[in-house]
């Protein structure tokens, strides 16, 4: 059989294949990744988008996580003092309403008492990065303000409303409580039970019930941190499974998009290899013909 | 130069634009003229849905301010065509956010309004993220495919070549090989004319004797 007199443009092309997979190779090794552009592994490349988003939404949530953290914390302090001050303020009013007291003694505690009750005040209108707190969603203004007309001398300017955070898919808490159902909830006002306690030491009578509402007020507080607990709680358990999550996600990207290194150098030797031999080969072509021989 | 900037190309003054359907400038009439548009069209239409739900999401809460939320985004272009490159944030002022559900400043009811349009229809019948997938996976196995046929006519093209060598290709030893032949069969021929005219002139001389 005749065959091709001129091997060169074949030999050209071949060269042409194996520098584009040591091109490939290359490329692969020094991204670190096996899909490059989308062409590369179209499924693959789709995948990733997807994977992409749910990593990005993990690390929403974290964040997420990590603002209501604070802003809990700072809530948390916030009533742990308020329960300190009300606690004090009961030792004061059944040390009060010891009979051997004298008028001038029951002042001096009504007079404390009306500091604690202004630290209260002071500690239902904390502010967490210039908001207020306890006011559920009018958090622009004081949540609680002095009003001499009404019968605890406080008043509340916040509402009732409850933001909720969403910190995993289809999973949302509650990420404030509102002062209504803290400090103000019917038949639990603190601000009335103190208001009461200093009026009785004032006029030296119905210290009875005025102390057993301040105490009901304490247990209500205390009862109430529960809740931020529980949040909190909550918040590091989905902390850590979000943490799994994200280091599956990327698990997964790695699956799909990693380059293979071992595979990748492999192939960058084969392909140079083969380009040294095809080069040699082009080298080595004998170029004599039987012209050469006629003399 | 045609309608939309686009270059025509003419023999003499007939635009042959449209009958070039192959060859390497057909390609690329392809692709500038169907491939790419069609491509601009997608991403026109996935920006436009998701404008829109967005905007209709945002205006549904209320701003920092206590007031009903505007668009977020430019309203696209009525049939969305160009919708992919106008895409433009409406506001500038971070407080025009509507992120609140009933115009108290501290409510962040409407943000999750917000960020249920990653799950909602948007575009072609498909979640945002889905129809942008499609995209990259279309535009992911319209390259692979044409480069593996590029690969497949690029060798098919070079075995006809070796073929047609193999037919017409000039070796150089077939022809050295050639003309020793007819070399030889010159010489030889020449030899028969040398014999006869040897043989006319003795017979020519016969008589001299």
């Amino acid at each position: 059989m005749r065959v091709n007199p001129n091997p060169i443009p074949d030999l050209l092309a071949a060269l042409n294949r194996t520098r584009q997979d040591t091109q490939q190779a290359l490329l692969e090794m020094s991204t670190g990744r096996r899909v490059n552009q989308p062409s590369d592994d179209p499924a693959a490349a789709a995948l990733l988008i997807d994977n992409h988003d749910r990593t990005t939404f993990t690390a929403r949530y974290l964040q997420s996580l990590a603002s209501i953290q604070g802003q809990f914390q700072t809530a948390d302090s916030a009533l742990s003092s308020v329960v300190l001050a009300l606690q004090r303020a009961l030792t004061l009013g059944i040390e009060g309403a010891n009979g051997t007291l004298s008028d001038v003694d029951r002042t001096a505690i009504a007079g404390e008492l009306q500091g604690i009750q202004d630290q209260l005040l002071s500690l239902a209108n904390t502010s967490f990065q210039g908001r207020y707190l306890f006011a559920g969603t009018l958090t622009g203004a004081p949540a609680f303000v002095k009003d001499n007309t009404v019968a605890s001398g406080v008043r509340y300017d916040g509402n009732d409303a409850v933001n909720t955070i969403q910190i995993g898919d289809g999973y949302r808490v509650a990420a404030n409580k509102p002062g209504s159902e803290l400090f103000v909830a019917p038949g639990h006002d603190m601000f009335l039970a103190m208001a009461n306690l200093i009026q009785a030491m004032q006029t030296n009578s119905g210290f009875d019930p005025a102390v057993a509402s301040l105490r009901d007020a304490f247990d209500y507080v205390s009862g109430q941190r529960v809740f931020y607990g529980n949040t909190m709680n909550q918040a590091q358990a989905q902390s850590t499974y979000l943490g799994t999550a994200k280091l599956q996600l990327s698990q997964q990207e790695n699956t799909l998009g990693a380059a293979d290194i071992e595979s990748a150098a492999s192939r960058l030797v084969n392909s140079q290899n083969a380009t040294n031999a095809t080069l040699a080969a082009v080298g080595r072509i004998s170029q004599l013909t039987l012209f050469d021989y006629l003399k | 130069m045609g309608s939309g900037g686009m270059h025509q190309i003419f023999a003499g003054s007939t635009d042959i634009t449209s009958s070039l359907p192959a060859g390497k400038l057909g390609g690329l009439l392809a692709m500038r003229d169907s491939g790419i548009p069609v491509l601009e069209g997608h991403l026109d239409q996935l920006a436009a849905g998701l404008a829109t739900a967005l905007n209709t999401a945002h205006r549904g809460g209320f701003d920092l301010n206590g007031n009903a939320g505007g668009d977020l985004f430019v309203p696209p272009p009525v049939g969305g065509v160009g919708a992919a490159g106008a895409l433009s944030i409406a506001i500038t002022d971070p407080s025009l956010l509507a992120a609140s559900s009933d115009g108290t400043p501290g409510s962040n009811g409407n943000l999750a309004v917000l960020s249920a349009v990653h799950d909602q229809v948007v575009a072609g019948g498909q979640k945002p993220l889905d129809f942008y997938a499609r995209i990259v996976f279309q535009v992911g196995s319209d390259t692979a495919n044409t480069t593996a046929e590029l690969d497949a006519s690029q060798l098919i093209l070079q075995q006809l070549e070796d073929q047609r060598s193999a037919i017409s290709g000039v070796s150089l030893d077939e022809e050295a090989a050639n003309m020793m032949r007819y070399q030889t069969a010159y010489q030889a021929a020449a030899r028969v004319v040398t014999t006869v005219n040897d043989m006319l002139d003795a017979a020519v001389n016969l008589g001299r004797y």
